[in-house]
């Protein structure tokens, strides 16, 4: 079952901020006009006023989560300690639960099946923003503008509106309501990873002890509706302090893990090398159960591809993105649009800096132990990103490069076939070094793909990974 | 890194078709003039290759009951006393059969054709079958071999070729416990397979006429001068035949030997072109499979929603028949022709639109012989056909062994066969002329449109 990116931030949103970015030590450095100190003033009145605040900032919460259909509801439970340590769990109803955590140090995100991670810093701030009760008298630290920008109606109510562009320079629009001087909706402006821009509605505000928040959040990316309800909110709970923290055996495996993906990241080249790299033309030659095929694939940062294969005795066969649409064209089959699982097989797979995106693409891993590939000591670690297991990937223990990965293929929108893919003979060009040999098997196949030649920094027309329907 | 490239994966891996073997393992005995030692290894190695290839890839892990390890010890004891390709070839298959299932061949290097100088390895006498009631039917004889019109006439049932006899072969078969439409489709192969013998060579046949008289008929295999498949990776080339007609009243007719992707442009445009008022008859009867994903493909331009025709589970893994309807699909009604001669790829296809209600199926019960499959080449040269998954219809149907029941099942008899009748296209055509609202014509319905 896939796991929405944002399950937890749906959750967290009950009370805090959408995502900006900040840490806990910064000190103000936004200019704020009188006007919207005032607003800003009125809504830590409504909720309860600063001495509530500062008094309730430790917190347990449940709510219920609803994503409508494309996932069941789900249980978030969230505990909340006054100096910003934090403890979330997710429960799906098949009864896996994922966990993230913040001891004061360290933050990590852990899932039984799918394995532990670190939380990466960035992402920790955006956390530690969210579901903070100061939140209304931290505004001046989280951004670094927040000017009034008259009224407007919103759901029958005359609201104060705030413009705000957080540290991580993306602009936030704020609306309060003119009677309660609640907040009642965040709009968040397009963000990398969030093209379309977030959207938050905050209602049902209930007084929990000394404070009062929104128990109803509605929020709302790209056609996608997620419904946070509080079930129940305690003040001040009885926290243990082992349950913001990782074990020392996940903490453990987490050394071995980051040990082996920075060795990953300089064995491929480094950051440098691929930042460098803005396309890439690559002939090859596959062989399947006998059958020859001559493939050209064509790169295009972002996300551009194009694969063109002349299969012999078959015609060719063209797949491509062009960064809006997924397609490919058969000489047998025809033309139809990629979606889902199989587009996102050919992304990732298109990806001009995937090997240097391990770490952020599959933030759960496992370790689990030294291995020997084709004669080489490799340390195997499972990945996997909140949507699932990714695969067992094989790390050469000397060189980082992975050697070899126990994975799923995605053969079509009904076709699933586990497979071995081992990687040889490597070349390094421009700096970045790679497989020329890719061979994939299953017990019912085995597909053997030789690079002939790489061309990196090509100029390519962006008109060629337009879909081609004839 | 560049990794994997899943678009290609279901159109190379699959070929679903049985191939009549040109050459009986038991006619040919070739001596292999290398050292001794070098005979034993390859011959050990092939065995090995064989045996290996079942147990990895078999797609029933529990082999269907039979104890595979045992079978291994079986005939390998049998080895030390093979001293040629042929009688290899008759332990291997022998080993093979040991699995009860179809799409488990050895197919010698010989009689296979990878190059057009190697065509002359597959002649022909000129003549299509087809089985009724466990007799080979004459269905057709080439109007440019006059040797074959003078030999032999439409309805003449073959009943010894090479000196074989089909009721000795068919009673064993029955003895066996094979099903009916199996044992005619190999029936049918018998005698295919001989009359493709190398170019030159003598076929004997024994021949009744619809009239009961018998004769002896001998004649010599010519070329194949009509069109041939590409071969496809370790998948032969073989001889390719389409029939593609528009006709004056709107029934449109296709037949095609065999899936071989050289036809897909052909049979792809001839869809298109096809008009909303039309009916479509797509003739399956005779064509033993091929490149499964054709059977999609052709699909493609006759629904006007995604489904699939079917899910082949391999060890690992499921493979969809997907279908992706293509802009311009034809939508009208589709009548699928099949016979006991419809085996593999044309079983995947009849099956699968019969069960999504897109077509009609009229004839009689395909051959029940549909695995997914393979090619290798083994050391000795021989290509190993194997089968790599088991086959589910829409609804879950296992194809293998049932075969397409037809929704009108008819026979063509050796009588209608002889008086140039197709009662099979009669009431294909009749059902389509209601399906699309028009009369059916009352005229004597000849055996080609």
């Amino acid at each position: 079952m896939k796991i929405p990116f944002h399950v937890f931030t749906a959750a967290a949103l009950l009370i805090g901020v959408v995502g900006c970015v900040t840490t806990p030590t910064s000190k103000p450095t936004a200019e704020i006009s009188r006007p919207a100190q005032a607003i800003l003033d009125r809504w830590a009145e409504a909720q309860g006023g600063e001495s509530a605040l500062r008094k309730s900032a430790s917190y347990a919460v449940i709510s219920k989560v609803n994503y409508g259909a494309r996932a069941p509801e789900m249980e978030v439970r969230t505990w909340r300690a006054g100096d910003g340590r934090f403890r979330s769990e997710l429960v799906v109803p098949n009864g896996r639960t994922f966990v993230q955590g913040f001891d004061g140090r360290i933050a990590w995100y852990a899932s039984e099946q799918l394995g532990f991670g670190l939380m990466p810093q960035a992402e920790l701030a955006q956390m530690l923003g969210k579901g903070d009760m100061l939140e209304p008298l931290k505004v001046a630290q989280h951004y670094i503008s927040c000017e009034v920008q008259g009224s407007k109606m919103f759901d029958n109510m005359l609201c104060h509106v705030l413009e705000l562009k957080g540290r991580d320079g993306i602009a936030e629009t704020w609306y309060f309501d003119g009677k309660t001087g609640q907040r009642v909706r965040i709009e968040r402006a397009p963000a990398p990873g969030h093209p379309q821009g977030v959207t938050v509605n905050l209602s049902d505000f209930r007084q929990v002890g000394t404070v009062t928040g929104p128990h109803h959040v509605i929020r709302m990316e790209g056609g996608n509706t997620v419904v946070t309800e509080i079930e129940s909110m305690t003040i001040d709970p009885k926290l243990d302090d082992t349950m913001f923290q990782a074990t020392p055996e996940q903490l453990s495996d987490a050394k071995h893990v980051e040990q082996a993906l920075a060795r990953h990241l300089e064995g491929v080249g480094g950051m440098e090398a691929f930042m460098r790299l803005k396309s890439r033309v690559t002939h090859a030659t596959m062989v399947n159960a006998g059958i020859k095929s001559r493939m050209v694939i064509s790169q295009k940062l972002p996300t551009k591809v194009l694969v063109e294969t002349d299969v012999v005795g078959m015609g060719r066969i063209v797949q491509g993105y062009d960064g809006k649409t997924g397609w490919i064209n058969s000489e047998i089959q025809g033309y139809r649009t990629l979606k889902g699982a199989e587009l996102q097989q050919l992304l990732s797979n298109a990806d001009l800096r995937v090997d240097t995106q391990l770490g952020l693409r599959f933030p759960l891993r496992k370790w689990i132990g030294v291995r020997v590939v084709d004669g080489r000591k490799a340390e195997a670690i499972a990945l996997a990103s909140w949507q699932g297991v990714a695969g067992t990937y094989y790390f050469d223990a000397e060189n980082g490069l992975i050697l070899r990965v126990e994975s799923k293929l995605i053969a079509g929108p009904n076709s699933v076939l586990p497979v071995t893919v081992d990687f040889s003979d490597f070349h390094t060009i421009d700096g970045m070094t790679m497989p020329f040999v890719t061979t994939t098997t299953n017990p019912a196949m085995r597909m053997v793909i030789t690079i002939e030649s790489v061309e990196n920094n090509v100029t390519l027309d962006d008109a060629i990974f337009k879909p081609r329907k004839d | 890194m560049l990794t994997i490239l899943p678009g290609l994966i279901r159109t190379t891996i699959v070929i679903g078709l049985l191939i009549p073997m040109a050459v009986s393992a038991e006619d040919e005995v070739s001596v292999i003039d290398i050292p001794e030692i070098s005979w034993a290894q390859t011959r050990d190695e092939t065995f090995a290759a064989v045996w290996e290839t079942v147990n990895e890839s078999y797609f029933d892990p529990a082999f269907g009951g039979v104890d595979w390890v045992a079978v291994r010890e079986k005939y390998q004891a049998q080895l030390e006393h093979v001293t040629d390709k042929g009688t290899l070839r008759i332990v291997l298959t022998a080993m093979l059969g040991e699995l009860h299932r179809t799409h488990f061949a050895i197919l010698p290097r010989e009689a296979a054709v990878f190059t057009p100088a190697e065509r002359s390895r597959i002649g022909t006498i000129g003549a299509n079958f087809t089985c009724e009631r466990d007799r080979v039917i004459v269905t057709k004889v080439q109007s440019d071999l006059p040797a074959a019109q003078e030999a032999l006439k439409p309805g003449d049932a073959v009943t010894a070729i090479n000196g074989v006899d089909l009721a000795t072969v068919n009673k064993a078969l029955d003895q066996a416990k094979v099903t009916e439409n199996r044992r005619e489709f190999y029936l049918q192969n018998i005698v295919s397979g001989r009359s493709r013998a190398a170019v030159g060579s003598k076929v004997k046949l024994t021949v009744e006429s619809a009239d009961g008289q018998t004769r002896e008929v001998e004649l010599k295999t010519a070329a194949n001068e009509g069109r041939w498949s590409e071969p496809i990776g370790h998948y032969p080339a073989m001889p390719i035949d389409i029939t593609a007609k528009h006709m004056a009243d709107g029934i449109d007719y296709l037949a095609f030997n065999v899936f071989s992707p050289l036809l897909m442009r052909e049979i792809r445009s001839f869809l298109r072109d096809l008009q909303p008022g039309d009916g479509l008859v797509i003739d399956l009867r005779g064509n033993p499979g091929g490149l499964t994903v054709m059977a999609t493909g052709i699909c493609g331009w006759l629904m006007n929603k995604e489904c699939s025709l079917g899910t082949m589970h391999l060890r690992q893994g499921q493979l969809s028949f997907d279908v992706w309807p293509q802009s311009g699909a034809f939508l009208g009604p589709v009548a699928v022709l099949i016979d006991s001669g419809s085996a593999s790829s044309s079983e995947i296809f009849a099956a699968g639109l019969q069960e999504l209600a897109r077509a009609r199926v009229f004839g009689e019960t395909s051959a029940g012989a549909a695995l997914p499959s393979a090619f290798k080449t083994l050391p000795t040269g021989d290509l190993f056909q194997y089968a790599i998954a088991d086959m589910q219809t829409p609804l879950g149907q296992l194809l293998e062994g049932r075969g397409v029941l037809p929704d009108e099942t008819i026979q063509r008899t050796q009588a209608d066969i002889a008086a140039l009748r197709d009662p099979v296209l009669a009431a294909a055509r009749e059902w389509l002329d209601r399906a699309r609202g028009t009369p059916a014509p009352t005229d004597e319905i000849q055996s080609e449109p």
